[in-house]
């Protein structure tokens, strides 16, 4: 088996011109490319500053740590083109002077290691690794965390994957405690391209996942700079017949939510995040009008407490405050402070935790809040516009027995005698929450009714 | 290096973190997880301050600082993080802090009022854990506990056991022993370094005050108390007296009127163990085996030894500790010089240590019946109403008190080897190489290096604790705005070794008391006697067995 792109012409390019490391650095910022991880961090300038860290030993690790919900990219890459990211990283082992590579892969991506192993063994074979370079793949046990750069090198260690403060940063110390870079996939898989073509030429593009309310999901590479609305509507067919989308989420648990009147955003790192989102690594989840805001940002703040490592007390406990909030709000429990303490809370946990997890914990929420606050407010009085949170209706001592509700009932799932307190078949019912917005007296709330759970 | 703190500007010309810059010029910042000798964890957050341009809170602990920094400490953003992160604490903490063991040295405790937290504010997210049991004679409860992390960190570095760790992950993660496991079935050496260390209660060394008490209060029983040498410059910090500051009379008086009928200093077991040691080590030295020979005062290394170098069993010393030396002699020559049932008499013994409560469990050391720490006597004697400070200075009882500054300095680092040395030198047939080392870490690169070839040594004192039994983990912990365990120990040492300075006795062997104690009942060293009651064997407990 052979994984196209096997050639290693951008390595034989280096050699054949004689490139020194410094002008490939150059050339890598030259090409404006940024990480493709999440942060995105200036390429060039992590190589630079891994080139000029002092010491001999240096390390080059590729993050292939991919765990965002929804996000394949570099399982994409990883599973079609490993040449190209051992050929990149054997490129970054010259520019910056390092002799060892790792890939740390998530063991939940079994062709993707044997891929990645079976393109090192050929690379061996035909001398294309093994001499000033070599590459060793490390499996990842599934933490999300693991992808935290830090806490990535204390698993490829051997040690507990937890992050530790920086300073001190990779670059001074790393892996074994030398100076150490860490890569993304994508990262990495733009290398070749920018030394074989020239970095005037990069088209720096990137690819999303984009899944969700859409006609067609999948990978997409599109340049830098396409706004949401080419993305979601010409490239991805828009939404499915009958639907309306209403919003974008982007960057995964770290990520943000982006509302259908902000679609000409271009997709960029500096416009996504003036919007209150982050790139991230490039999950694209599209929503139309079936899906709460409030229930949907519950859903990546329980991932962030789930995964959280739990070194840090914002994080650890923040995080399933938070959560325990919006469980309380989904239930028809909420009230206006829930609301102020998912702000401040989601601040805070930003203002204070350790790392780059607890720090972007609460921009799901933070930004439904932003853009859906109507939606919240929505809960607040016991109705769910999407239809997905509570188990249903009920009707308090409140009501006068006035029957409109029964009346409006497109399911007549509402009985009662008039003048007396009416009462809703939780089986019949099929929570559009139309009762409650006809009732009179606002006798008809959202949530469980306490007496018949 | 110019840096502005709270708009006022201050030069520094070392490298040093916010935490330390913002101490140096009388700025508190609250830390829980930060302990000086341990080093910054930064996982608490509750040092947060603002450095104006950075994004979010930077912790103190561990951030440099910076030429041209700002730094604001205290304005509405950082306290209500500060005050946030209590509440977090607290939302699913035990909260009996009226009865918990730690009340009045709460480091939680202590920053949460500090910031008015509100344990309303968060509901709790699960029922209380479990206390553990299991865990020799260490009591978790993790109900309690922060995750700080300092007690994971102490185990695997300053001592390099390692038998703590995080279990499981986030919010449902818990410290404890792999594969959930008690600490009994592990090779936790119970030094006690993890609770001297702990910040909250969720650490306590076991204790059994009520049995005291009954013992106390029974005519029937004759209670006697041995106080080691290094509790005399600690307990005082109990009654808020400085670290180091030498309190012996007032202990004497306080265990006194706490009503132990007879106060001992446990110094004079120090003294009658220089004599076995120190005869033992002339033996081996004349015959040549089993060296070097090494200390085996200390319990935390004797449990290390067995459970994880039984190959060095035969070089231990087999004098048994200053405790166990004391408590057979109690039991036996004490008993008959006063005329009393040796079944009668209670033997406490007040040390620094909490692997002495586990020396007691050995079968070779059962004359005594209790242990007391520094921090469980502490709480007895507060519980008796028996405020230590306000005691005159009482004279300790005889005959088991008369001791030298040998004995003495057995409560600090390098005391042992000195004292044997101030017995034997004249002695010795040849000279010879000793030396000491403390802290478990320290040891076990010791033991490599001497098993490389790469050093020779014929006497070699070992402390399982940094600093000997001055740092006992047994010890108060240091209550002072930025907790340092190791600088309140230096304090005690310095104060043990003053004392033994201005003593006019300063060598075991010139002990009236002891020489009394050969002449009247043991005849010497060397008596079968001597031998059976003063002498202890070892176990290879590799397999974790005794």
């Amino acid at each position: 088996m052979n994984f196209g792109n096997g050639q290693y012409q951008a390595i034989k390019k280096i050699y054949a011109e004689k490139i020194a490391p410094a002008t490939i650095i150059e050339m890598i910022e030259a090409s404006g490319l940024r990480g493709r991880g999440g942060a995105g961090f200036p390429t060039g300038k992590k190589w630079r500053l891994l080139a000029q860290a002092p010491g001999t030993e240096k390390f080059v690790v590729c993050n292939g740590d991919e765990g965002d919900p929804g996000a394949f990219m570099d399982r994409a890459i990883m599973e079609q083109f490993p040449h190209t990211i051992l050929e990149a990283m054997r490129i970054a082992g010259y520019a910056v002077g390092a002799q060892k590579g790792v890939i740390y892969v998530r063991a939940e991506y079994p062709e993707a290691v044997a891929n990645l192993q079976t393109a090192i063994d050929q690379a061996h074979r035909d001398g294309n690794l093994g001499q000033d370079f070599d590459v060793v793949i490390r499996l990842g046990a599934g933490a999300y965390v693991c992808g935290e750069e830090t806490a990535l090198l204390n698993s490829v260690m051997g040690e507990r994957g937890e992050p530790h403060p920086r300073p001190p940063y990779p670059t001074e110390s790393g892996l074994y405690g030398k100076p150490t870079m860490i890569n993304n996939v994508e990262t990495l898989a733009n290398i070749p391209n920018i030394i074989l073509n020239g970095p005037e030429n990069f088209k720096n593009t990137k690819i999303f996942a984009v899944s969700g309310a859409v006609q067609k999901s999948g990978l997409v590479e599109v340049p830098l700079g396409t706004t949401i609305a080419e993305l979601v509507y010409q490239y991805c067919g828009g939404a499915k017949p009958g639907h309306t989308i209403k919003a974008v989420q982007i960057g995964g648990p770290s990520g943000g939510c982006i509302p259908a009147s902000l679609f000409d955003t271009p997709l960029d790192y500096d416009s996504i995040k003036a919007v209150g989102a982050i790139l991230g690594s490039g999950g694209l989840i599209v929503l139309d009008e079936t899906t709460c805001m409030v229930d949907f940002a519950k859903f990546f703040v329980k991932f962030s407490a789930d995964e959280s490592c739990g070194k840090c007390t914002p994080c650890r406990v923040g995080t399933k405050k938070l959560e325990a909030v919006l469980e309380k709000i989904t239930k028809g429990k909420g009230t206006t402070e829930d609301l102020i303490q998912i702000q401040t809370l989601g601040q805070q946990i930003m203002d204070t935790s350790l790392c780059g997890l607890g720090q972007s914990s609460p921009t799901p929420v933070l930004s439904a809040l932003k853009y859906f606050g109507d939606e919240f407010a929505a809960h607040l009085r016991g109705e769910c516009p999407a239809g997905v949170c509570f188990h249903g209706y009920y009707i308090t001592d409140k009501c006068v027995g006035c029957d409109l509700c029964a009346q409006k009932c497109p399911v007549g799932a509402i009985e009662g005698a008039p003048k007396t307190k009416h009462h809703i078949d939780p089986l019949v019912c099929v929570k559009c929450g139309l009762c409650a917005k006809t009732c009179p007296v606002h006798a008809i709330t959202g949530g469980n009714d306490e007496n018949n759970d | 290096m110019k840096i502005t703190i709270n708009q006022q500007v201050y030069e520094f010309n070392e490298p040093q973190t916010i935490l330390q810059a913002c101490t140096t010029v009388g700025i508190q910042i609250p830390t829980l997880c930060y302990e000086k000798s341990i080093g910054a964890i930064a996982s608490c957050r509750v040092c947060v301050v603002k450095v104006v341009g950075r994004r979010g809170l930077v912790t103190a602990c561990n951030t440099p600082i910076t030429d041209g920094m700002q730094i604001i400490t205290n304005d509405e953003q950082v306290n209500a993080a500060r005050k946030t992160v209590s509440e977090l604490l607290l939302s699913d903490h035990r909260l009996d802090c009226i009865s918990c063991a730690r009340s009045e040295d709460c480091r939680l405790k202590r920053f949460a009022t500090q910031y008015g937290a509100d344990k309303t504010q968060y509901a709790p997210s699960r029922p209380l854990l479990p206390i553990a049991k299991n865990q020799k004679h260490i009591i978790r409860d993790n109900s309690k506990c922060i995750r700080c992390g300092r007690c994971v960190k102490v185990c695997r570095e300053m001592q390099q056991v390692g038998v703590l760790g995080t279990l499981g992950r986030g919010f449902d993660g818990t410290i404890g022993c792999a594969f959930e496991q008690g600490l009994d079935t592990t090779k936790c050496i119970s030094c006690g370094q993890c609770v001297a260390h702990c910040p909250t209660g969720a650490l306590v060394e076991n204790s059994n005050l009520p049995l005291l008490i009954k013992k106390l209060s029974d005519p029937n029983v004759h209670c006697i108390i041995a106080t080691a040498p290094s509790v005399r410059v600690a307990i005082g910090e109990g009654f808020g007296l400085p670290s180091g500051t030498n309190v012996q009379g007032k202990m004497v008086a306080a265990l006194r009127r706490a009503g132990f009928d007879k106060v001992f200093d446990l110094d004079f077991g120090a003294d009658l163990t220089v004599m076995q040691e120190g005869t033992e080590l002339l033996e081996r030295l004349r015959n040549g085996k089993n060296l070097p020979q090494f200390t085996s005062c200390c319990p935390g290394w004797v449990n290390y030894v067995e459970q994880m170098h039984p190959e060095l069993i035969p070089n231990l010393s087999t004098a048994k500790s200053p405790m166990g030396m004391f408590g057979a002699v109690a039991k036996t020559y004490y008993a008959q010089k006063i005329g009393i049932d040796p079944q009668q008499i209670f033997t406490v013994m007040l040390m620094p240590c909490i692997a002495k409560c586990d020396e007691i469990t050995r079968d070779e050391i059962k004359d005594v019946d209790m242990v007391l720490t520094t921090r469980v006597a502490i709480r007895f004697l507060k519980q008796q109403g028996i405020n230590l400070a306000a005691m005159p200075d009482e004279q300790y009882d005889n005959p088991l008190s008369l001791s030298s500054g040998a004995g003495l300095i057995f409560g600090t680092s390098g005391g042992v080897c000195e004292a044997a040395m101030r017995t034997i030198k004249d002695q010795l047939p040849r000279s010879i190489k000793s030396i000491v080392v403390s802290g478990i870490a320290n040891a076990e690169k010791l033991i490599q290096k001497i098993k490389a070839g790469a050093v020779h040594y014929d006497f070699i004192e070992v402390m399982a604790c940094p600093g000997g039994c001055v740092n006992g983990g047994g010890q108060p912990s240091d209550t002072g705005l930025i907790q340092d365990n190791r600088g309140n120990a230096k304090k005690r040492a310095v104060t043990i070794k003053s004392m033994d300075r201005n003593q006019d006795l300063r060598k075991s062997s010139d002990n009236p008391a002891i020489k009394q104690l050969y002449a009247e009942f043991l005849g010497n060293p060397e008596s079968e006697l001597a031998q059976k009651l003063l002498h202890t064997k070892f176990h290879d407990r590799s397999g974790n067995k005794r």
